[in-house]
């Protein structure tokens, strides 16, 4: 079967309006946007993201003398971080000091570093190990009927805490970087995955309150397609709070119920690294 | 027996994070809720990258099923959710293109308005067919219709663009 021609490959018989709109159609994000994708992304899944597409953009920015300087003083922790990252496990300490190992975008950290509140981006031009856990587990099932696993998971001690009973307002701020939403109760109108963003935004600050917002991720989401990332901010919580038998009674049961995690490489770490 | 090539998934992710966030744009998922949407479809492909089989389809194809599914779970959610404000929110245009751009933005706007009330597969085919530029079997393959199905709804979308913009244009 002939397809036929496409819309904008006739413009002229179009009506004007539409072939703007044709154009006008939305393109990627841009290089901010991206930035902060990867670290959210990055944050979430404890894994170190980089973009290599954007290093020829950025060599373009890195050229303006200001941005040059800062990458310039950037070097210097750029070199430490690449040789601590090759020392077994320190990589990841990277990850918790706040610092997302991010690819060849130098001058996107000075760029980021002057606008972000947040902690200093490490740079490295290579994935750090944990980088790998993405594919590297054995494949196998990696979903367990989601709700068996919550049922499993739920914590009756937690479930005592979860803020149901008090949601906050529709209009509730859904702010990406601020981590006054992160210490903010669950607004009903979160998705699952935002829900579980403040509780990653909110663990190093108040484990306690991550604890609690994954206990009301277990009630409003019973059938969530990340009951596993939220699992594991549970569990890393647990552990800031110095509860490590309860970490390792709830690891056992991931373990369990999701034997090929893509995570799981990343669970023995945090256990072997027990306090915080 | 190891895979030939192991898929990483930093790999999938600096291949198709512009992609990705792009296809759920043109998909009706609102500018301020794309970072959490595109995060939604990278947690997916994080979470399901072990079980992708390149003999089965290519790995874009494979992308943009997860992005339909989680633009369609999103605007099931937002159509339950009372509007805000932010749907008034003005068309912000790049600053190295202001004044062109602007015009193409409003116009834009019109047709993902067009697009916001048509079914859902109608909607997908007109944007991975006219938008995306995807050939129609692929598309058809994406969505797991009959090739004649992918061309029904084409027609039935472009019709209904049309309609819209013709109206438009005599008011």
């Amino acid at each position: 079967m002939t397809e036929p021609r496409r819309l904008n490959e006739h413009s002229t018989a179009l009506p004007f309006e539409l072939s703007q709109a044709l154009k006008g159609a939305p393109g990627g994000p841009t290089e901010l946007e991206q930035q902060a994708l990867l670290q959210s992304l990055g944050a979430t899944l404890g894994i170190a993201l980089a973009l290599p597409p954007l290093a020829a953009n950025l060599s373009a920015a890195a050229s303006t003398a200001s941005a040059a300087k800062v990458s310039a003083g950037l070097a210097a922790q750029v070199s430490t971080a690449v040789s601590l990252a090759t020392k077994p496990g320190v990589s990841f300490l990277l990850w918790f000091a706040g610092g997302l190992t991010l690819g060849t975008a130098l001058a996107a950290t000075a760029m980021l570093s002057a606008q972000s509140p947040r902690p200093q981006v490490a740079v490295s031009n290579r994935p750090a190990p944990s980088a790998m856990l993405a594919t590297r587990g054995t494949p196998a099932m990696v979903n367990a009927p989601a709700a068996s696993a919550s049922a499993a998971l739920a914590e009756p001690e937690l479930e005592a805490k979860v803020p149901g009973s008090r949601p906050a307002p529709e209009s509730a701020p859904r702010s990406p970087t601020r981590d006054k939403s992160a210490a903010q109760p669950a607004a009903e109108t979160d998705s699952e995955f935002s829900l579980l963003r403040s509780a990653q935004q909110t663990l190093k600050a108040d484990p306690l309150q991550a604890l609690e917002l994954c206990a009301a991720h277990t009630t409003r989401f019973p059938s969530g397609a990340m009951v596993q990332e939220r699992e594991m901010i549970a569990i890393e919580a647990l552990l800031r709070l110095g509860r490590v038998q309860q970490a390792e009674a709830r690891a056992s049961t991931f373990r369990r119920l999701f034997p090929g995690s893509a995570h799981a490489a990343r669970l023995e770490h945090l256990l072997q690294r027990g306090k915080f | 027996m190891e895979p030939a090539v192991a898929l990483d998934f930093q790999q999938v992710f600096s291949e198709h994070c512009k992609f990705v966030w792009r296809v759920l744009a043109r998909l009706g998922v609102h500018q301020s809720d794309l970072p959490d949407v595109c995060q939604e479809v990278f947690l997916v492909v994080h979470r399901q990258l072990v079980h992708f089989d390149p003999s089965r389809a290519a790995l874009s194809s494979w992308v943009y099923g997860i992005c339909l599914r989680s633009a369609s779970d999103y605007r099931r959610r937002r159509g339950r959710r009372k509007e805000t404000s932010d749907e008034a929110a003005p068309v912000v245009a790049r600053a190295e293109h202001q004044f062109e751009d602007l015009a193409e933005r409003r116009a834009w706007q019109r047709l993902a308005a067009v697009l916001d009330e048509m079914d859902a597969g109608k909607r997908e085919v007109f944007v991975l067919y006219e938008l995306e530029n995807l050939a129609m079997n692929q598309v058809a393959a994406i969505l797991g219709c009959p090739l004649q199905t992918a061309y029904a709804r084409l027609h039935a979308a472009r019709r209904l663009v049309f309609q819209a913009f013709e109206e438009k244009s005599e008011a």
